[in-house]
């Protein structure tokens, strides 16, 4: 089976996975919308401040939330052997890693889309520079599931792992972080042109996430 | 390695970074502009450049593990102590930066490319002493430090990278140019390289004392192990099993 | 600049005690880890 074939057979059973279960969209969601709320409270909210700073805290509930939908992902390998079951699937490695980091991206992206719109209204946020939105958050969203899917499969089997992903991910992250919230700050401005060299620096980055993921997924799932 | 020869190597450690306070805190000048604060930069320096030393090492380190024909459990200790103690370092630079701050910006944190990545480094790291502290067999818990560590430092001049180019838009010309204004010549000069090479020295000491408890401390475990198995087979021949 | 020495004193005060800790630590943990790898051997 070609690697592409390979890939998209691990994603679709891990989307098939969430569509059955609905974590994503009944826990993972409305943590996401927590979040959101929690920041109006939090930072004593008023019409000026919030817009000002939706860029960020907007990705900040994401990124949030990706932490829960990484611990997600890997932990539906554990019940039922399911690990050596992708072992020994005779899959290559790095199509596992682009398939489960594709559900992932998947997930978030659809999270951001609603948490979006959520931000829009609550914090009063006027939109403009719709492409370049989209365009950042594609590429702030692949290389955050990427990234995630590596430190997600290098903690798996972990006891420790719900406590040490989020250590792991959120600070070799922060590129992304940086990169996504000073694109939405610069389009929602109006000025689009500011934006684009930010969403160079997350394709950047998810290119590069994405291929150490696929060279490093096989041989950490191997076990010794 | 001999009692007195390991005696020899921290004395000299000692010496070396003596000196370097005798030079720091006495014989160098105080700068134009920032006074005597500068001394300060003679401590900054040297532990931010023994951060960067330790992460590199412990990226070599782990290279050098996972290549099959290399591989040495001694590698992957080495990993784990340089980047143990180049955490320490990272928090010393940034509290000593931190303070170095205040009288020659006025306050005790900004939001500059240095700093933040160095915050972000220390995190980074602190992270991958946690991943150490896990994992069943030596061999796994190497793999995924190993891989932790490179993309670690794959990481950092990304996450310079995108915050440099963060800070250069706030560059409103404000106060805040915390380059090195410091325009360093002759004894200053010899001192700050000096500072750098004693503290050189004292990372590859304690490296060196840090490897030395990682495996003593592997030995440990293997006691333990031996002991517990040793005992499960006492109890089950008693029981008759 | 004002107190700039206690600024001086402060950064490398607290250098010194933060190494001096950790220097301390690894001598006292390899001296107790010697002593229980040794005690064993009987």
């Amino acid at each position: 089976m070609s690697f592409l074939r390979e890939a998209l057979l691990v994603a679709g059973k891990d989307l098939r996975i969430e569509r059955r279960s609905r974590v994503a969209l009944a826990q993972i969601l409305p943590f996401g919308g927590i979040v959101v709320v929690m920041f109006a409270f939090a930072l004593d909210a008023d019409r000026t401040s919030l817009p000002a700073a939706a860029p960020g805290l907007f990705w900040t509930a994401v990124f949030l939330a990706a932490v829960l939908a990484i611990g997600r992902s890997f932990a539906v390998e554990e019940a039922n052997r399911a690990r050596d079951g992708l072992r020994l699937s005779g899959l290559d490695g790095g199509a596992i890693f682009v398939g489960k980091a594709l559900a992932i991206a998947v997930e978030l992206f659809l999270l951001e889309v609603v948490l979006g719109a959520a931000v829009i209204a609550l914090y009063g946020v006027t939109v403009s520079g719709a492409l370049v939105l989209v365009c950042a958050a594609l590429a702030a969203t692949v290389g955050l599931a990427a990234t995630g899917t590596v430190y997600g499969v290098l903690a798996t089997g972990l006891r420790a792992r719900d406590t040490l992903v989020p250590l792991l991910v959120l600070p070799a992250v922060t590129p992304v972080l940086l990169g996504g919230s000073r694109a939405f700050a610069a389009a929602l401005e109006g000025s689009s042109s500011d934006a684009w060299p930010w969403v160079q620096l997350l394709v950047a980055f998810s290119v590069l996430s994405l291929a150490a993921g696929t060279m490093a997924f096989g041989p950490l799932l191997e076990e010794s | 390695m001999s009692v007195l020869r390991r005696y020899w190597f921290g004395a000299s450690v000692v010496v070396a970074l003596g000196i370097t306070a005798l030079f720091a805190l006495w014989l160098s000048p105080p700068d134009a502009e920032q006074g005597d604060v500068v001394r300060l930069l003679y401590l900054h320096v040297p532990t931010i450049w023994i951060a960067f030393l330790g992460f590199f090492v412990t990226a070599v380190a782990s290279v050098l593990w996972l290549v099959p024909r290399t591989r040495r459990t001694e590698w992957d200790l080495l990993a784990g102590a340089s980047a143990e103690v180049g955490v320490v370092f990272t928090g010393i630079t940034l509290v000593v930066g931190s303070i170095w701050g205040r009288p020659t910006w006025g306050t005790y944190w900004v939001w500059d490319a240095r700093l933040t990545s160095t915050a972000i480094l220390f995190f980074l790291y602190l992270g991958y002493l946690a991943l150490r502290r896990t994992g069943s067999t030596a061999e796994e818990r190497g793999k995924r430090c190993a891989i932790a560590a490179l993309i670690a430092f794959a990481d950092v001049p990304i996450v310079h990278l995108s915050v440099t180019w963060w800070q250069t838009l706030h560059q409103s010309g404000t106060v805040f140019n915390p380059n090195n204004n410091v325009q360093i010549h002759g004894s200053m000069a010899f001192t700050l390289v000096w500072a750098v090479a004693a503290f050189t020295l004292f990372y590859v000491y304690l490296v060196m004392r840090r490897l030395q408890l990682a495996e003593l401390e592997e030995g440990l475990e293997e006691r333990e192990l031996e002991l517990a198995i040793a005992e499960r087979q006492r109890v089950e021949q008693m029981v008759g099993v | 600049m004002p107190h700039a020495w206690s600024y001086v004193g402060a950064g490398y005060g607290i250098a010194s005690a933060a190494l001096a800790t950790y220097t301390t630590w690894l001598f006292l943990r390899t001296r107790r880890l010697r002593r229980a790898l040794g005690d064993a051997d009987d």
